[in-house]
């Protein structure tokens, strides 16, 4: 069910996030809210992730093989679901990374463009 | 994702739902923990991090909605959920579950039906190889009209000898498909065709026991037979030494050949009464007519295209042969030929249906249509009364599409619950559907009809638009309950569009049953004024059969028919002077009076209401008739034994009675009706000692009868001419000879229960050797059968009508006592500031007959556009859009409305202000 009215434009937001939370993931396993800091400070704080996206993302992708989730202890001590890339989450991460880095040469071209 | 990933989530997603919800909670709950952590860290508060934490997270009922969603196959898992839900919430409104079902089987049952019965004759293939290559060779007359005619022998060989277009062409005799099976002294009548072996080599299905028709078997006078599946396990037992016995059909005897197998038929041709079922196929067409006669126009042909040759070479070639044939004594020019499918398929749906078939659909469409108006009014009102369900759901992460899912999965539940008990009810109503049809209608397969997987995904396919066709409305504007806002207070009032939406549906509702309500009406005022036309005669206790005597029982053929020797023909058989037949009858007339109950009883070639031939008939010496007058010149001639004027209660208006001595000497007198008498002679008696020419033979005019209604439901009342028996040598035509052996018996009781039926049936027992009397009827039941379908029609608006008006006021009842519950708190200040009870029923009535009187009025104007497909059916006369029927089913339609209003209006009325006040 998709719920496209009343979220900003998720066409594009979603390949970002999804590539966002791979590049969060790529040194270390981190839990949901250590990938959502991760990324507001690989951002520097111009993306907030807020959970109504970022778990549905997350499961998206552990279903689909990227991610794998472990059960693990948190710096302070509590029980928490930590995610890590897989091989192929790393192949889609360099995939995504390449593709990216076509569309924002291009994009940049188009807005530079008289 | 791969594939091999796609299978492993769903499975993880259906399998082990649990456990990933329950690591789900973990997870979020671990979130929100460390999210604490974090605030306390930044300082805040310890007894407030929590709440500041929750506060960030949003709704984590709908972070793991919106999970949920997103898993592979939540799409079936969601189904599922809503499946049980509905189920639940189904159980817990069991009378709206039990009308929904009920009002939906009803309309998509009868729909069903219908569509079985339209599967079997156009979808099925005829059961034949290559049943596409046969074709029947029609013959026309161009001075008779463009149906078929039956061919001559004579020219049947001729086009066999020279098409080539053909692989194989096969004749079979359309009439005589009535004989009588000797086993010693019981006598049973069959149905039997007489045809050509060709034409078991067109139809090209090998037998199942034995062989088929052979070249050989078609030489004169050869008696072999082929038994129907059917006969040979009913009345044979499935005996394979069936084959090499001898039947004694018609006094002769046959050979048993072969048994075809299980579902053969062979369709007659299109005329014939289609409950017609062959239970012998025998050799010999030409058996009463030699070949080369040339006036009966008795034989169907049908053949099978070669291969590679087109049906437009065929025609062409068939064109050139029939042009080119000798006709005599018909003109050549007059006579074409064509060729036809066996059994049409879609141009008989198109072309032969009658406008009956379509009225019966139209009238189950309407019915479904109601039904699903009636729904979705239903389940707009009940959703009203779900509000706070569907805001409780909207709080804890339902989005509106998944709320308007679940409705439109309830409603699909329910259509798909009717459709299911809509299938057992057309299982049931299948032969009803039937009898809807005249029997003459060339829909040979209808027996066939079943429930086969067309049918179910026909029901299926009906019963998931009918319930889109509700849902989608109901769960589109309830589903627009998620606002959170709502949970607190629920105080909030409809808007105008939903009430308008109601309002509309409501319209529609009473406009469609307002439109059955018509046609019930005027099917009704139709049966009324034809029991009123006066008859003539009396139908109280009159009860008629008809006893067939077959051509070839020996009493038959030694003495009431003379056989010149030869092959048995038409033209070798003769009235023999001697009549033997008369003796017949008279002792029928005897032995039947001596039966105790019957009052008296004779025996005629036609009878009221019951199907006869007529004839022109001729005024020999009298002034040329008008041009009007000759277009009244055809009769039905009635010869009876004398005393069936007293039997059938008619009175005599002048001249006498047909007498005994009449018969026995052989007098050709005749008795005529007043309306003929009126028609050609200045003044009626004038008529008695003239003559008339009937049947090729002249009459004295010796007495004038009063007038009968021979056929009730015809606008032409015709004329009738009576008088005594023939006994004259003149050779026969075909049809003269079915009708003499056709003993019509007419016999007055005291009561028609059933121990003087089968004292009846024993009298005529003794007196023919042990056949059967045929179609027993009362008059008044063959009068109603005679009007083909009139009271089957009636029946089925009136019920359709009934049903209607029960959908009218379970609907208006449950909407009003929606709008009531949902007006409570006003109606509390209404009745706080001093109303009293009868104004707040009347609010409520006032508001419902408006609704009312605009679905009557809807209903009238609809009811003018469709009730003229219901013309033919009423009355001569009687307009469809009779002002006094529509205007009387308008208002009872509008009174029931009012009335089921009534109810929850009193209850409104009753509301205590206080607690009125304190609702909310």
């Amino acid at each position: 069910m998709k719920k496209a009215s009343s979220r900003p434009p998720t066409a594009l937001l979603q390949g970002t996030l999804d590539l966002l939370i791979l590049k969060s993931l790529n040194l270390e396993a981190l839990h949901g809210l250590g990938v959502s800091r991760r990324i507001e400070q690989m951002t520097r704080g111009t993306f907030q992730v807020k959970p109504g996206s970022l778990f549905p993302a997350l499961h998206r992708m552990e279903e689909a093989g990227f991610l794998r989730g472990t059960w693990g202890e948190s710096e302070s001590r509590r029980r928490a679901k930590y995610y890590e890339l897989t091989p192929s989450g790393r192949r889609q991460l360099e995939l995504a990374t390449e593709h990216w880095e076509q569309i924002s040469v291009a994009i940049a071209a188009a807005l530079k463009a008289t | 994702m791969s594939p091999w990933h796609r299978v492993v989530a769903l499975f993880r997603t259906l399998a082990r739902r649990d456990r990933l919800d329950r690591d789900l909670d973990d997870e979020l709950g671990a979130y929100v923990e460390l999210l604490r952590d974090e605030k306390i860290r930044a300082g805040v508060p310890e007894a407030e991090a929590r709440r500041a934490a929750l506060i960030e997270v949003g709704g984590v009922e709908q972070v793991k909605e919106r999970v949920r969603d997103g898993r592979t196959g939540a799409f079936l898992e969601t189904l599922w959920a809503d499946v049980r839900y509905s189920a639940r919430g189904l159980r817990r409104a069991p009378w709206f579950t039990v009308t929904a079902i009920a009002s939906l089987g009803l309309g998509i049952g009868l729909n069903t039906a219908i569509f079985s019965a339209a599967e079997a004759m156009l979808l099925q293939p005829l059961p034949y190889r290559d049943p596409d290559r046969i074709v029947r060779v029609d013959q026309t007359v161009s001075a008779w009209g463009p149906e078929p005619v039956g061919i001559r022998p004579g020219i049947f060989e001729q086009w066999q000898a020279r098409a080539t277009s053909f692989e194989s062409i096969g004749v079979v005799l359309n009439w005589f498909n009535d004989s009588v099976i000797q086993d010693g002294s019981s006598a049973e009548r069959i149905d039997v065709v007489r045809m050509s072996s060709g034409v078991f080599d067109v139809l090209d299905v090998p037998a199942f026991v034995g062989r088929r028709l052979r070249r050989e078997d078609d030489r004169p006078g050869t008696r072999v037979a082929v038994l129907s599946y059917d006969y040979w396990t009913r009345r044979l037992d499935g005996d394979l030494d069936a084959v090499g016995r001898t039947l004694t059909l018609d006094g002769e005897p046959y050979t048993v050949v072969g048994v075809m197998p299980a579902g053969f038929q062979f369709y007659h041709y299109p005329g014939i009464d289609r409950r017609i079922r062959s239970d012998i196929y025998l050799s010999d067409p030409w058996l009463l007519v030699s070949p080369s006669s040339r006036w009966d126009l008795a034989f169907g042909a049908i053949a099978r295209l070669k291969p590679g040759v087109t049906l437009e070479g065929a025609r062409s070639e068939i064109a050139a042969i029939a042009a080119s044939t000798d006709y005599a004594p018909v003109p050549t020019e007059l006579v074409g030929a064509k060729l036809g499918g066996l059994v049409s398929r879609w141009d008989v749906l198109l072309r032969d249906v009658p406008t009956r078939l379509y009225l019966i659909w139209g009238v189950a469409a309407l019915l479904l249509l109601l039904a699903a108006a009636n729904m979705a009014n239903l389940q707009l009102a009940r959703a009203g009364a779900r509000r706070m369900e569907l805001s409780i759901r909207a709080s804890l992460g339902a989005s509106r599409a998944r709320l308007a899912r679940q409705l439109i999965t309830e409603s699909l539940m329910l259509s798909l619950m009717g459709g299911t008990a809509g299938l057992l009810l057309a299982v049931w109503a299948g032969p009803l559907v039937e009898t809807f049809i005249p029997d003459t209608t060339p829909m040979w397969r209808l027996h066939q009809a079943g429930v086969n997987w067309r049918v179910m995904a026909f029901m299926t396919a009906i019963a998931v638009v009918a319930g889109l066709a509700f849902g989608v409305v109901p769960a589109l504007r309830s589903s627009k309950a998620d606002q959170p806002t709502m949970v607190p207070s629920g105080r909030a009032t409809e808007t105008t569009g939903a009430v308008r939406t109601r309002a509309a549906l409501m319209v529609m509702q009473l406009a469609v049953s307002m439109v059955l309500l018509a046609g019930a009406g005027l099917m009704l005022t139709t049966l009324s004024r034809v029991w009123a036309i006066p008859k003539g005669y009396d139908t109280d206790g009159l009860l008629t059969f008809f006893v067939r005597l077959p051509r070839a029982l020996p009493w038959v053929t030694d003495h009431g028919l003379e056989h010149s020797g030869g092959p048995l023909t038409a033209t070798t058989l003769r009235w023999a002077a001697t009549p033997r037949l008369p003796a017949v009858r008279r002792q029928l007339v005897e032995r039947l009076m001596m039966v105790p109950g019957v009052e008296a009883a004779t025996v005629a070639t036609a009878v009221p209401n019951v199907k006869s031939m007529g004839g022109p008939f001729s005024f020999p010496g009298r002034p040329e008739p008008t041009d009007q007058q000759r277009g009244r010149m055809w009769a039905i001639g009635v010869e009876a034994v004398p005393g069936y004027f007293d039997v059938m209660g008619m009175r005599l208006f002048a001249g006498r009675a047909l007498t005994p001595e009449d018969q026995e000497a052989g007098r050709l007198v005749a008795v005529i009706e007043r309306r003929t008498a009126r028609a050609f002679w200045p003044h009626e008696r004038q008529a008695i000692g003239d003559r008339i020419e009937y049947d090729g033979l002249t009459y004295e005019i010796v007495g004038i009868a009063n007038d009968v209604r021979f056929w009730m439901w015809s606008d032409n009342p015709g004329n009738v001419i009576y008088m005594p028996f023939r006994t004259d040598t003149t050779p026969m035509p075909f049809f003269r000879l079915g009708n003499t052996l056709h003993q019509n018996v007419v016999v007055r009781v005291a009561s028609d229960d059933a121990a003087v039926m089968s004292a009846i049936q024993h009298a005529v027992s003794d007196v023919t050797g042990g056949l059967p009397i045929e179609n027993v009827r009362s008059m008044r039941t063959a009068m109603i059968d005679a009007s083909g379908n009139t009271p089957g029609i009636t029946l089925l608006t009136t019920a359709s009508a009934v049903v209607a008006l029960l959908l009218a006021a379970v609907g208006t009842f449950g909407i009003v006592s929606y709008t009531v519950a949902q007006r409570t708190r006003e109606i509390g200040i209404r009745v706080a500031l001093g109303a009293t009870r009868r104004s707040i029923v009347r609010l409520v009535a006032s508001s419902t007959m408006r609704v009312a009187l605009a679905g009557a009025a809807a209903g009238v104007l609809l009811s003018l556009w469709l009730l003229r497909f219901l013309s033919g059916e009423l009355f001569p006369g009687l307009s469809p859009s009779n002002p006094v029927v529509l205007a009387g089913v308008g208002s009872l339609l509008v009174a029931i409305a009012v009335l089921a209003a009534c109810l929850p209006a009193r209850r409104a009325a009753d509301v205590d202000p206080s607690a009125a006040l304190r609702v909310d």
